[in-house]
């Protein structure tokens, strides 16, 4: 008898569990490319149907599989609250703006942030851009102007600490308004602001679309910028091997995309409009931002900073505890049931590395390759140097191949450039490339200063000869 | 009674209130306020019931922030030193769309009412714009103007150019023609025609237009300040959605919604003030 | 002097095109003394409100000749004053603005004008209601201002559809004195549409018939009744007799225009036995 009636909860539990359909509602943000592997990829690959349990509680447990994209963390958040979605992802701004909210709403819920899904310790990613035509050059030239950024997003702090950085007081000396990026874009075509300033990929998207230039990106200012995964508690509670196996799935979708960018960044392309060469800056090997699966505690203090940054903004009035916010025992589990070491991965920092063979010497080359995507080729070219990389776009030039992007490195920081959007300075036969004028300048002291078309000239004048 | 023509003695009493039904009369006033006072107070009480309790039956008031909140919130703006700035931006760019709608839609009706061959060439692209709505105008209102604040500008034109133009439309059209004869038979040409006859008498129809025109440029706020987030009542609305803080997107609407209520209920009084006339036909009837 | 001889001459006025053309007047000739009430009657729909509108100058003749005091009609003027059966006020105009609008319009002088008023609206009995809008006023005092509206003009013809049908009975008759009283003092032509056969043998000099659609003339008969024309000849016995002509002379049109020609061949007859050759009895 004793025994009876807990089998019988057991079994109407059991039962309970296998009647409804269990819903898992899940908020991606297609357009922002870094978040890739938590959303479009998973879900357009159906990998989470593959690691869904059926056994044990689930044994008869029939799922209801919800997607939803959205442009910006809160129209997700809004969704999380009204307990639309189960699980979502944003950036560490947003994060906090959430948890706030639901510490607000005083409902007995709160959300976990579980997981990272991309990150810039030293802050890329989030980018400063000004119109294709204007002579802006530097973040100091913009005393006095119009920016534009979405506010209380982690572009909006990378844009008050650049400016902080540059001298500028970000009351007194530019004028700030608030642009999503899609409203952004237009005024940077119209010329109704003066520079705007995004997170990822729209640092690099405007440029590449032909009516932007970029002159800052967030790793000259330090500050951490990071892309995570957050879940209602009450979820959490009551199905913790679901949010596991959600996690899972977006550790194959990142071990997907290492093992094959060009093919998987043509496929998110495909499923989020964001040109495909772009997605390749930030997922193909040395890429802009890293993705990171594991909460390092740089983007556990860049959600406590977030939070600091707010207050003083007078955003937040009421503040979360953030150690009790950030929670890795989901993804810890994630990763040992796939067999991967989290601890290691904690302690590395390093990005995906680029390696390969130079296309035409094929000797060996690593960090700070060239890279050129031609059309029609499934893999991207890589080249030993900046020169090597001009001369083989001369050459396909006159092979009448067209060229999709090509890619080098800055000289100074190594982060990945858009080739004709930046400054060269040449010393010899040796070509460097940086993304800050002011840095290009510095180095060009003993050397000379040129645009992208002049460096291309002056490698194929010297070739000819 | 109402319904009939009144009679000699009727038109004659019309015009004159006897002292005992004054009084009458502003009782009865006292009354309908108190009554509406007291349906307001009811609404807070159960709004504040439903969202402390977490009410929920197809609508989920569970995450509503309660009339408490939101008057904190709103105190709390009041106090703000930006309120003034948000409100007076948004009045300003809502004025200049209207008054700009007006000029535009006005002439424009009464050219159409009056000209079939004006009505089909203009109407036809008209109508297809129309339907548009307001977000769908932002992208291309950046790229069309220079500044934003033209933009904006031009969002809120945008909402009031349409009812007026109908309005003023139809109230041309709908013009008794026989006072048009009646005018011609005194020896009236056209300027005259145009401004003693067509103008006042569609002038009903206009103001209704007039009304209604405000109230869609309050309405397209929000919209039109997406364009530029700096200062105005619909971008604080729209940012405090990005910040998740609930109290002040609820203050923000209730602003919006004063705000719009208070110019239709104005542009409504000075166009009446223009009519001295409407008063006595509601009588009549 | 003369003035306000109306002249048409085989006049035909159509409205609409091609096969849905109503034709309204056909070929109608008719002559009107300057000066004088031409009262005109005739079944519904045979045009009489064409008539006035064409001599009116809203819808010029498709064909025939129109002519007032010698020269031809095709536009609307203050000259030729019309008065609507529905009083059509300007509602957004006071009383003395609506009647002030033909003098405006003329450019008389604002001085000039305000005793023009006064002295016009003393005439109809509308003094103390100069600053009412019309929508204050009864159906009867509107007319009034129509009528105060026309005559301020001092138009040489004027043109009355039907104006007092949509008062009531004593209304009717007040507004037919004021009109007798004021066309004996201006002696204006009076083209004076009706559907009531007393209203226009009391008041017409002369009386016209139209026939049914398309109106042409079907008789003119003078009325050979004293003026000023008192309320007891309403009961007069050549009043009667009149009366009794007109009746039959538009019951027959009536009942042609209702498809009934040989019930109205049968009758006329018989109408004309028992209106006609009646011994001379007063009936009430």
């Amino acid at each position: 008898m004793k025994k009876l009636v807990p089998f019988l909860l057991a079994v109407s539990l059991a039962h309970a569990v296998a009647a409804d359909p269990i819903r898992i509602a899940i908020g991606t943000q297609d357009t922002t490319t870094n978040t890739a592997a938590g959303g479009p990829v998973p879900r357009e690959l159906q990998l989470l149907e593959k690691y869904l349990p059926h056994d044990g509680k689930y044994k008869d447990a029939v799922y209801d599989i919800q997607w939803k994209s959205f442009p910006s963390g809160p129209p997700l958040n809004n969704e999380l609250l009204a307990n639309k979605l189960d699980i979502g992802q944003m950036a560490d701004f947003p994060a906090i703006l959430g948890a706030v909210a639901f510490k607000a709403a005083n409902n007995g819920v709160h959300t976990i942030y579980i997981a990272s899904l991309s990150g810039g310790v030293e802050g890329a990613g989030n980018g400063l851009v000004v119109p294709i035509d204007s002579p802006v050059t530097s973040i100091a030239e913009l005393k006095g102007k119009t920016v534009s950024v979405p506010f209380g997003s982690t572009a909006h702090a990378f844009l008050l600490r650049a400016l902080q950085k540059a001298g500028l007081d970000p009351v007194k000396d530019v004028n700030l308004v608030s642009q999503a990026p899609d409203v952004g874009g237009s005024a940077l075509k119209s010329g109704q602001i003066d520079a705007h300033a995004d997170f990822v990929p729209f640092a690099e998207l405007f440029p590449f679309r032909g009516f932007a230039r970029k002159i800052l990106d967030g790793q000259s200012t330090g500050l951490t910028t990071t892309h995570g995964i957050q879940v209602r508690s009450d979820f959490a509670e009551k199905y913790p091997e679901l949010v596991v196996a959600y996690l899972k799935a977006t550790l194959e979708a990142d071990r997907l995309i290492r093992e094959n960018p060009e093919e998987l960044s043509e496929k998110i392309g495909k499923w989020t409009g964001i040109d495909p060469e772009v997605v390749y800056a930030f997922h193909g090997p040395q890429g802009i931002q890293a993705r990171d699966y594991t909460l390092k505690p740089e983007f556990i203090k860049a959600i406590g900073e977030a939070q600091e940054t707010l207050k003083l903004l007078k955003k937040v009035n009421d503040p979360i505890d953030v150690k009790a916010f950030v929670d890795d025992k989901f993804i810890r589990q994630a990763a040992k049931e796939l067999g991967y070491d989290y601890d290691a991965r904690l302690k590395d920092y390093s990005p995906v590395p680029l390696q390969g063979k130079d296309f035409v010497t094929g000797e060996a080359v690593g960090k700070g390759a060239g890279q050129i995507w031609v059309a029609g080729e499934p893999k991207v070219r890589l080249y030993k140097d900046v020169p090597a990389t001009f001369a083989a776009l001369n050459r396909l030039d006159k092979e009448g191949k067209k060229v999709r992007i090509t890619f080098v490195h800055d000289q100074g920081t190594g982060l990945k450039l858009i080739a004709d959007k930046v400054w060269y300075v040449r010393h010899g036969k040796d070509l460097a490339a940086f993304l800050e004028k002011s840095a290009a300048e510095q180095a060009a002291k003993d050397g000379s200063l040129l645009t992208f078309a002049e460096a291309r000239k002056q490698v194929e004048d010297h070739n000819a000869r | 009674m109402p319904g009939e023509i009144p009679s000699e003695e009727q038109a004659l009493e019309s015009s004159f209130i006897p002292p005992a039904r004054a009084s009458w009369r502003s009782l009865a006033a006292a009354r309908r306020l108190g009554m509406r006072a007291l349906a307001l107070a009811a609404f807070l009480a159960l709004w504040q019931v439903a969202s402390e309790s977490k009410f929920r039956l197809i609508v989920n008031f569970a995450n509503v922030p309660a009339p408490a909140a939101v008057a904190k919130a709103a105190a709390a703006f009041v106090q703000s030193p930006k309120a003034a700035s948000h409100i007076l931006n948004s009045m300003r760019r809502v004025l200049v769309g209207f008054v700009l709608a007006a000029a535009l839609a006005i002439p424009l009706g009464i050219g159409i009412g009056q000209s079939r061959l004006l009505a089909d060439i203009v109407l036809t692209p008209l109508e297809i714009l129309r339907p548009i709505p307001g977000v769908a105008w932002i992208p291309l209102a950046i790229l069309m103007f220079p500044t934003s604040e033209q933009s904006m500008i031009f969002i809120c034109l945008l909402g009031a150019f349409f009812p007026i133009l109908l309005s003023t439309i139809h109230g041309v059209e709908n013009l008794d023609n026989k006072l048009v004869y009646a005018a011609k038979s005194m020896g009236a040409g056209r300027r005259h025609i145009f401004c003693e006859v067509v103008f006042p008498g569609a002038l009903p129809s206009i103001v209704t237009g007039l009304t209604i025109g405000m109230g869609i440029c309050w309405f397209l706020v929000v919209t039109a300040e997406i364009v530029a987030g700096q200062y105005g009542i619909g971008y604080f609305t729209w940012e405090s959605f990005t910040l998740q803080n609930y109290p002040d997107i609820v203050v923000g609407m209730l602003i919006i919604g004063v705000l719009g209520m208070g110019s239709s209920a104005s542009v409504k009084y000075f166009g009446n003030l223009l009519m001295p006339w409407h008063r006595y036909l509601h009588q009549a009837r | 002097m003369s003035q306000g001889a109306i002249d048409l001459k085989e006049v035909s006025l159509a409205f609409g095109t091609g096969r849905n053309a109503v034709i309204a007047l056909e070929n109608l000739s008719l002559n009107i003394e300057p000066g004088e009430i031409l009262s005109l009657l005739g079944p519904s729909g045979c045009g009489k409100s064409s008539l006035i509108s064409t001599i009116a100058g809203f819808q010029p003749p498709h064909s025939g000749t129109l002519q007032v005091d010698g020269e031809r009609v095709d536009r609307p003027g203050s000259d030729r004053g019309v008065v609507f059966q529905q009083p059509t006020l300007f509602p957004w105009k006071t009383v003395r603005e609506n009647v002030d609008f033909g003098l405006r319009l003329r450019g008389v002088p604002r001085k000039e004008r305000g005793s023009i008023l006064d002295e016009i609206l003393l005439k109809v009995g509308l003094t103390e209601f100069g600053r009412h809008y019309p929508a204050q006023l009864s159906g009867g005092m509107q007319q009034r201002v129509g009528l105060a509206r026309v005559l301020v003009n001092k138009p040489r013809v004027m043109l009355m559809d039907e104006p007092f049908s949509s008062l009531d009975a004593q209304t009717r008759l007040m507004m037919q004195e004021l009109l007798l009283e004021v066309w004996s003092e201006y002696r204006m032509t009076i083209l004076f549409v009706t559907h009531d056969i007393d209203e226009a043998v009391y008041l017409g000099s002369r009386v016209a018939v139209l026939t049914r659609r398309p109106g042409r003339l079907k008789k003119v008969f003078e009325v050979h009744l004293p003026r000023p024309r008192k309320i007891e000849v309403l009961v007069s016995h050549e009043f009667m007799r009149l009366k009794k002509e007109c009746m039959a002379l538009v019951r027959e049109e009536t009942l042609g225009s209702l498809g009934q020609e040989f019930k109205a061949k049968r009758n006329a007859e018989h109408y004309r036995q028992v209106f006609i050759q009646e011994p001379a009895t007063p009936s009430i």
